[in-house]
């Protein structure tokens, strides 16, 4: 049975070691306090020490408090304690390695003689820690008392204690192994960023090594077809329009990977300002216009009054030019594309819906990742010049500027509407402009423009 | 935004970069910096304290290679710093 003061004193070393912020460091103040509650249980001890193990019995690590007048210390222990004999099958210790206390008479089996209290310790407790259903430590107490002055009622509060130093142990080697695991994951993390860089260095030099031959291609192939001198047959001409189609369809893969490349590597700035979108609507409707009639294409905006959205407007117009280009891409001659707006107050949706292919239900939902493109309901690339990361890189600028992207489509044949939704420049976003702004001083880079 | 905090922004965006949102969440225990987000940072009290236990609360955790990680990150505003007030932990 315990008395109440040694239970008091019991649950004092357990709040400790509950209320330990750094479990590390655990066992340097609970050694002490363990001595400190024994000996306020008016028990007589000069030392307490905890010593563990490893599997192979080999010393882990000792802690050692020793009592100094009314204070209590903690000391070295590697010079009091001749630990090559603890774990030896020796006959006194052959109880302890069954998990049972010793009180043994003769201390000098374990401490050394150089111990300046070694003359007057007449009895050593030995009590072991058992962690993992095997004895990984043990807990000496040293006393001017004879062993058959040690009593039953403590020998019963240093089991208790022994389980808890168990349980604290238990609980740092825990605490050892998920920090250990967790600087590992973090060392292999920072190593795959560090390897995501270089990628990214590396796309960006390919990528603008690419760019020179293959606009000095483009620019030869499309002079051959369309200012030669000399008179080439149709043959010659359509490898010539397939030379200049599928060198377009590089340089925009090139500028997409660089653009993506620029975003994800957090080099694009947002600096955000108030304006109209039916302006950028109209300016961008006039610069496709060309384009658009070429292919036999009606583009048009639905003029509605609209409150002012608070957003970049370089990125917004990349956004449109990027989706109307898709539109003009996958709408067939003598379709339309009609961009329309809606407010609900907090955000400026605009639709850009076109009469051309369509889009399955099923492929909606793949269309904004990378090479995302839907071969199956849009024509094929190599006449579209598409690269299947205008939708991502949409996507990518949309959520830097707070906004939403999302696609719609009754299926294929029954064209799409692709829409966006920008915040509107009311006080409490203007109020906050810091959040929606990302300024990188000399580190920024301009993205390349699309070409529709 | 104060230098100090432009540092403290480039240390915790690198640092997300790596583990994610717990960056922040970490940069939010930190006594002296303000984070509600990472766009939104201030510092209260003396910058280079708390940049210094920025740095530990994540050597805290993740261990050296963190520190590593916030050097790396400082290094691109350093030379807005007077050489006494870069915290000796972010020294190379």
């Amino acid at each position: 049975m315990v008395h109440s003061d040694k239970l008091a004193a019991l649950l004092r070393l357990q709040q400790l070691v509950l209320d330990s912020e750094d479990i590390s460091a655990l066992f340097t103040t609970l050694v002490p306090q363990i001595l400190t509650e024994i000996l306020s249980t008016g028990s007589d001890y000069e030392f307490l020490s905890v010593v563990f193990v490893d599997p192979s019995n080999q010393l882990r690590k000792s802690h050692f408090a020793e009592k100094e007048g009314n204070r209590i210390e903690p000391v070295n222990a590697s010079n009091i304690f001749s630990f090559e004999g603890l774990f030896q099958e020796k006959t006194e210790w052959v109880n302890v390695l069954q998990g049972h206390i010793a009180v043994l008479p003769n201390a000098s089996l374990i401490i050394k003689p150089n111990y300046d209290r070694l003359p007057i310790l007449h009895s050593v407790t030995v009590c072991p820690i058992r962690f993992v259903k095997r004895v990984s430590g043990i807990m000496i107490l040293g006393s001017s008392r004879s062993p058959e002055q040690v009593t039953i009622d403590e020998l019963e509060l240093l089991q208790l204690i022994s389980y808890l130093i168990g349980m604290a142990f238990r609980l740092e080697d825990t605490q050892t192994s998920i920090t250990s695991t967790t600087q590992q994951i973090y060392k292999m993390n920072a190593q795959l960023h560090q390897l995501d860089k270089l990628k990214d260095d590396f796309v960006s030099v390919a990528s603008h090594e690419l760019r020179t031959p293959l606009t000095a291609i483009r620019s030869y192939a499309w002079m051959a077809l369309n200012r030669s001198d000399v008179i080439i047959t149709e043959k010659m001409k359509r490898y010539l329009g397939r030379t200049l189609i599928s060198t377009e369809r590089l340089i925009n893969l090139v500028n997409d990977m660089l653009n993506i490349s620029r975003i994800e590597s957090g080099h694009v700035e947002i600096l955000p300002q108030q304006f109209d979108m039916r302006d950028l609507i109209k300016d961008i409707i006039i610069e496709v216009e060309a384009k658009a009639k070429e292919r036999g294409i009606l583009v048009s905006m639905i003029d509605t009054p609209l409150p002012k959205v608070f957003a970049d407007p370089e990125k917004v117009r990349q956004i449109v030019m990027n989706l109307v280009g898709n539109a003009l891409k996958f709408t067939p001659p003598s379709g339309a594309i009609a961009i329309s707006f809606f407010t609900d107050g907090k955000t400026v949706d605009t639709a850009i819906k076109d009469s051309g292919v369509g889009i399955s239900p099923d492929d909606l939902v793949r269309l904004f990742k990378k090479f995302g493109r839907l071969d199956n309901s849009y024509i094929s690339s190599a006449t579209s010049g598409g690269t299947g990361l205008g939708l991502y890189i949409c996507k990518t600028l949309i959520d830097l500027l707070h906004g939403r992207i999302w696609a719609r489509s009754e299926g294929v044949g029954k064209g799409s509407s692709f829409d966006f939704s920008l915040p509107i420049a009311t006080p409490d976003v203007l109020a906050n402009a810091e959040k929606y702004t990302i300024k990188l001083g000399g580190n920024a880079k301009v993205l390349e423009p699309v070409v529709v | 935004m104060d230098i100090f905090a432009l540092a403290a922004q480039r240390i915790i965006k690198e640092q997300q970069a790596i583990i994610g949102p717990i960056a922040l969440m970490q940069a939010q225990k930190v006594q002296g910096l303000q984070v509600s987000t990472v766009d939104d940072i201030k510092i209260v009290g003396a910058g280079k304290d708390v940049l210094t236990n920025l740095v530990n609360q994540y050597a805290k955790l993740f261990g050296q290679t963190s520190i590593e990680v916030c050097r790396e990150a400082f290094q691109s505003v350093s030379d807005q710093f007077k050489p006494a007030d870069i915290p000796e932990i972010l020294k190379n």
